[in-house]
């Protein structure tokens, strides 16, 4: 009787105590910004992500969570440099072995991604500019319904050009030519195929250009033709990284945020609520934080144990309206009220 | 009774006419009643539900406001951006932020100071917000009466379209009274709507500002929503298939919807006909067709018991193309070894030459085949498949039990005609019932086989006989007119008239010479002996009479009942001629056998007197035939026993059966031949002395057994010419001897030293004592009685 009352205990514990061990063991979860730790797009993303885990359960309780700032954007910006940072993070993932790698931004995921992939580690992506299916066509993470195949999912930063230009025309009451500027290197050349991408079948798919631009003197070129050309009703500013030929340093876009202010007399359309809090005049711009909120919840999705397979790869869902106040004062123009009444945010 | 004859007979169109005509009344009917009664209940429905939609949003509202007035109370002239925010944060805290789109704080002369979501540390100045006027009047408006009041207002919502949301103003003052602007709440009333209305899923729920004139719906209600200067309508419109162009038409539908019942019924009154025409076409072609199948089976039960003939295969063949609806049938029995095939014409092959066909693969492998894809089968050859264009066919193996017999097949051309398992199985019936024909067929064969072996090992003189009377009892039967079945039977009763010979003793049956009354009344017993083994054999029901009858005469004088004229059975009249004709006109071992013409006189001088004179009469002109017929039968050599036993048989009439020796009668055949052949010879007379003595002294055995020595030693020293003339007493031949008196001393003596018995002889000698057999029998006799008495003297 004694040797079967005490098997039974033993059961009863193992089956208690199993459990709980379980539950005790420490969740890591490794999340790898693109930028630094001060970027005005990655940041937000992050800690929407971290919110996300947080209000799935995983709290600082029962989970770890590992951050690694690969810092592209001003100090590592050649190929070789990302590819190092890229590197680093990647030996640091195999000593932590995390239970997931959430990445921020596209240089991470292009630098992690190719060797994660088909292996124990869950990649969540977030804010990736360029499209998966262009990843996808070396990767092979994803069937042409976007769904996950390899161990990879995430959130697609979709830009929501098309709102935003139509927003514009309902706040300037006119239409016109909007002009994109982007930087000419490999975030710059992402950015304008999203642009391009996203209004290929709309309305505006004629009444758009592109520009793309190297140096602070092309930048200011452009500025100057946006503010002559009476068929350019907007534009919008998103040169990342400049090259100023009299000092041969690299510009970032705050660098040149003071200069495009003070002379361009045309609305300025952002797609980061920063660019608007930095002093451009706003419009429909990406949810950041949403955006890393939603790639938070496809990751506390994955560690409760949902097969990656059915975490299908999403598209950024929401965007805010932003206005700059003082830029809407320098530009005189008025906010229809009821586009005032939906406002997110002013600065 | 006319009236409700026509009734019957119109029973289902008149109920049909019934039912179509409830049917468009009460289409009519409902079609004008559910129009407002639908739209009623419906709309009924939907209003319940609006204004439980509408209470709710009007008790948030007035939540919200309290929550408002609650929060946002007087401010401190110094520091307002520190306190709106704490009021902000106060506010979003308790309230239902979920439908709190945006609150903003407007004032007159600085603008418009963002608080939530996002609290902006800058004003926007009232110039740069379009159609500011509004919102200027309605807060001037709310700082009249002092209090929050909710206007209606519009909202940028998903894919930048306008919608209305509420709008609630809530007037600020500082402490002393004065006017310090207005905190102004959107709040989205849409999404609030969707939420709670989530659940009526047949319902499309709209917040509009006033009922519109546009084509609304048929079935929509509009309750109206007033919380102060905010005037909403809540709209429910019924999503599911009953819209309003189908309540508008529903006349239209219900007319339709009779209309297509009508057709239906009429559609399922003709499908009803056409089926019941299918199916009584269908029941009559298997009328048909089972007939057809029902007469084939007929067919070969009426054969039973027939050895099958080419009449009767033919007509096989025939019958089965008929029932099966096929072209070419065929049937192949092994113990012929002959295949049938009718293929428009009835054709006879040897089996060995069908190779290649369907009867002979069937045959070949003992496996039945149904084929629906003749000309694709690879057992069949090319030739057969075009010879006989067949398409598809059904082979059976004729059998019953373990006895195969052969194969029987049907084929037919028409491709559109497919065999089935009821073919099939119905084939296999016609197998079974041939193969149970063959088999009883070939069992009677053998038992009338038999039979007249048992006569024949019987009588050897009658050898050939029971089949000539056989041929020609059918023959007679023929000419005189009977029917075909008469002329089997009768074939049969020729065959069985003489059984009951088995019955009569040997003695009787074989005797050579003329038989003694009380042997012929024995002899006539035959008849009645045959009558009493068959009397219980089917197939010869109608002849058995005729068998018993076959030695009646016409005059009444026959045997074994005296029947006289046409008591006579006509089967006995027909055997009886068919009996004597083959008795006079075989050689017999008393007499030769009859001339036709001879015999003709016979049969015409007893027309009237042994046979019917009817009969006769009809014969003649066929009696050569009949003559010729007796001639050409092949009797059939039925050898039983071997030769020495029928001599044996024979001998019963020559041999004493103790001794083996000679009968007295056998010894004078013999003495016979010698005078003939005028041979000299001694005849001995020996018997033993005082046997009674013997008999009583030693016993019947040991004195037979002494007969026996006796008989030996004389077969020993004297030859085969000896016999047993009486119960101790011998008689002997010697041929050519010079001394008969020592000759006899020496026997005797012998006898005395082998057997030890004392024997008295005589003897007499030819041709001194007598020159024929009755001389010398009784000089014979006259001697030994004179030696028997001086033997006594002394």
């Amino acid at each position: 009787m004694k040797t079967k009352w005490r098997t039974l205990l033993v059961i009863v514990i193992f089956v208690c105590v199993f459990p709980m061990i379980s539950l005790s063991k420490e969740v890591k979860i490794f999340m790898v910004q693109s930028y630094s730790d001060q970027d005005l797009c990655g940041m937000p993303q992050l800690k929407g992500a971290v919110k996300a885990l947080k209000d799935n359960g995983f709290t600082e309780d029962n989970s770890k969570i590992y951050y690694f700032f690969m810092d592209t954007k001003k100090h590592y910006v050649t190929k070789e440099q990302i590819a190092e940072r890229g590197n680093i993070a990647y030996k640091k993932i195999t000593t932590i072995k995390p239970d997931i790698v959430i990445t921020f931004d596209d240089n991470a995921f292009k630098t992690l991604a190719p060797k994660l992939i088909h292996t124990q580690y869950k990649l969540i992506f977030s804010g990736m500019n360029r499209l998966p299916e262009e990843y996808s066509k070396k990767l092979h993470f994803m069937d042409k319904n976007r769904k996950p195949i390899a161990g990879i999912t995430g959130v697609y930063e979709k830009l929501h050009i098309e709102d935003n230009l139509k927003l514009f025309e309902k706040i300037i009451h006119k239409t016109g030519k909007v002009v994109f500027i982007y930087s000419d290197d490999s975030v710059g050349r992402i950015l304008a195929n999203q642009v391009r991408f996203e209004l290929k079948d709309t309305e505006y798919k004629d009444n758009y250009e592109i520009v793309m631009v190297r140096t602070l003197t092309e930048y200011k070129d452009v500025l100057k033709k946006v503010n002559v050309d009476k068929s350019i009703s907007a534009y919008s500013p998103h040169a990342h990284s400049l090259i100023d030929e009299k000092t041969g340093k690299r510009l970032s876009f705050s660098d040149t945020i003071t200069y495009t202010l003070n002379n361009c007399e045309k609305p300025d359309i952002v797609t980061n609520a920063n660019f608007c809090k930095a002093g451009f005049f706003g419009g429909a711009a990406v949810d950041f934080y949403y955006m890393g909120y939603q790639a938070g919840e496809m990751a506390a999705k994955a560690l409760r144990g949902v097969d990656m397979k059915n975490i299908k790869i999403d598209d950024a869902a929401k965007c805010k309206i932003i206005f700059n106040a003082k830029r809407a004062q320098q530009l005189k123009i008025k906010i229809p009220l009821n586009i005032l009444n939906a406002t997110d945010e002013i600065y | 009774m006319k009236f409700i004859e026509t009734l019957k007979k119109n029973i289902i169109p008149l109920l049909g006419f019934v039912f179509i005509f409830f049917i468009v009344i009460s289409a009519v009917r409902f079609a004008n009643l559910s129009k407002t009664e639908i739209n009623h209940l419906m709309k009924k429905e939907a209003l319940t539900q609006a204004r439980a939609i509408k209470m709710n949003l009007t008790q948030f509202l007035e939540r919200n406001k309290k929550i408002t007035d609650d929060t946002f109370l007087n401010i401190p002239k110094n520091n307002r951006k520190i306190v709106l925010k704490t009021y902000i944060s106060k506010y979003i805290h308790f309230s239902d932020r979920d439908y709190i789109n945006t609150v903003y704080f407007v004032d007159e002369k600085k603008g418009v100071l963002f608080l939530y979501p996002a609290f902006s540390k800058r004003f926007l100045p009232l110039e740069f917000v379009e159609n500011s006027e509004s919102l200027i009047e309605k807060i001037g408006y709310t700082k009249k009466t002092r209090q929050a009041l909710y206007f209606q207002e519009q909202l940028m919502g998903e894919k930048l379209t306008s919608y209305n949301a509420a709008c609630l103003v809530k007037p600020l003052f500082f402490y002393d009274g004065s006017y310090a602007g207005s905190v102004v709440e959107i709040v989205d009333l849409r999404k609030r709507l969707v939420d709670i209305s989530s659940y009526l899923e047949d319902y499309e729920i709209n917040l509009i500002d006033k009922r519109g004139e546009v084509d609304k719906p048929f079935l929509s209600v509009f309750v109206p929503l007033h919380v102060d200067e905010c005037c909403f309508g809540i709209e429910l419109i019924n999503k599911t298939g009953l819209d309003r162009e189908l309540i508008q038409n529903l006349s239209k539908i219900i007319f339709t919807l009779a209309l297509l019942i009508l057709i239906a019924f009429l559609i399922v009154i003709a499908v009803i006909f056409t089926e019941s025409t299918r199916r009584r076409q269908t029941f009559e072609r298997s009328q048909k067709r089972l007939n057809q199948r029902i007469k084939v089976l007929e067919d070969i039960l009426t054969y039973f018991g027939r050895e099958i003939s080419d009449d009767s295969i033919r007509n096989l063949l025939f019958g089965l193309n008929e029932a099966f609806g096929s072209q070419i049938s065929s049937i192949f029995l092994e113990k012929q070894g002959k295949f049938y095939m009718l293929d428009k014409e009835i054709k006879r092959e040897d089996y060995l030459n069908t190779e290649g066909t369907l009867a002979y693969y069937v045959w070949k492998n003992k496996k039945d085949i149904m084929t629906n894809k003749f000309q694709e089968e690879k057992f069949i050859s090319d030739e057969i498949k075009k010879t006989t264009g067949v398409h598809v066919a059904i082979c059976v193996i004729v059998a019953l039990g373990r006895n195969l017999y052969g194969t029987i097949c049907v084929g037919c051309k028409d491709k559109r005609r497919k065999f089935n398992k009821e073919d099939l199985r119905f084939l296999k019936l016609i197998a079974h019932k041939i193969a149970t024909n063959i088999y009883y067929t070939t069992i009677s064969n053998e038992t009338i086989e038999t039979l007249v072996n048992s006569i024949e090992a019987r009588d050897k003189y009658t050898e050939g006989h029971s089949q000539r009377v056989a041929e020609y009892a059918r023959y007679i039967a023929k000419v005189i007119g009977l029917d075909n079945d008469f002329q089997k039977d009768i074939f049969a009763a020729g065959l069985f008239h003489d059984v009951g010979k088995i019955g009569i003793p040997d003695i009787v049956l074989l005797k050579p010479g003329k038989l003694s009354p009380n042997e012929y009344k024995i002899m006539k017993l035959h008849s009645v002996f045959s009558y009493e083994i068959l009397k219980n054999i089917e197939m010869l029901k109608s002849v058995i009479d005729g068998i018993k009858a076959h030695h009646e005469r016409w005059d009444g004088t026959g045997y074994p009942d005296g029947l006289k004229g046409e008591e006579i059975p006509i089967g006995g009249r027909i055997l009886a001629m068919s009996d004597t004709f083959d008795a006079i006109t075989t050689d017999r071992p008393y007499r030769k056998a009859m001339t036709l013409s001879e015999a003709e006189k016979e049969l015409t001088r007893n027309a009237g007197i042994q046979f019917d004179p009817e009969i006769v009469k009809k014969i003649l002109p066929h009696l050569k035939h009949i003559y010729e017929l007796g001639k050409s039968v092949n009797v059939k050599k039925r050898i039983f026993f071997p030769e020495y036993v029928d001599k044996a048989r024979q001998n019963i009439f020559y041999t004493d059966w103790f001794t083996g020796l000679l009968t007295v009668a056998s010894l004078q055949n013999v003495i016979d031949n010698l005078i003939n052949k005028n041979i000299n010879f001694t005849i001995y007379r020996i018997d033993v002395v005082n046997f009674s003595y013997v008999n009583y002294k030693m016993g019947r055995e040991k004195a037979n057994s002494f007969l026996s020595e006796i008989a030996d030693l004389l077969r020993e020293n004297v030859g085969e010419d000896v016999a047993r003339s009486g119960t101790d007493s011998f008689a002997f031949i010697v041929k050519d001897i010079e001394e008969p008196e020592n000759f006899a001393r020496n026997i005797l003596d012998l006898i005395k030293e082998k057997v030890g018995l004392s024997v008295r002889y005589a003897y007499v000698i030819y041709p001194e004592d007598g020159e024929n057999i009755k001389d010398l029998m009784y000089k014979l006799d006259v001697r030994y009685k004179q030696k028997k008495a001086s033997e006594a003297e002394k």
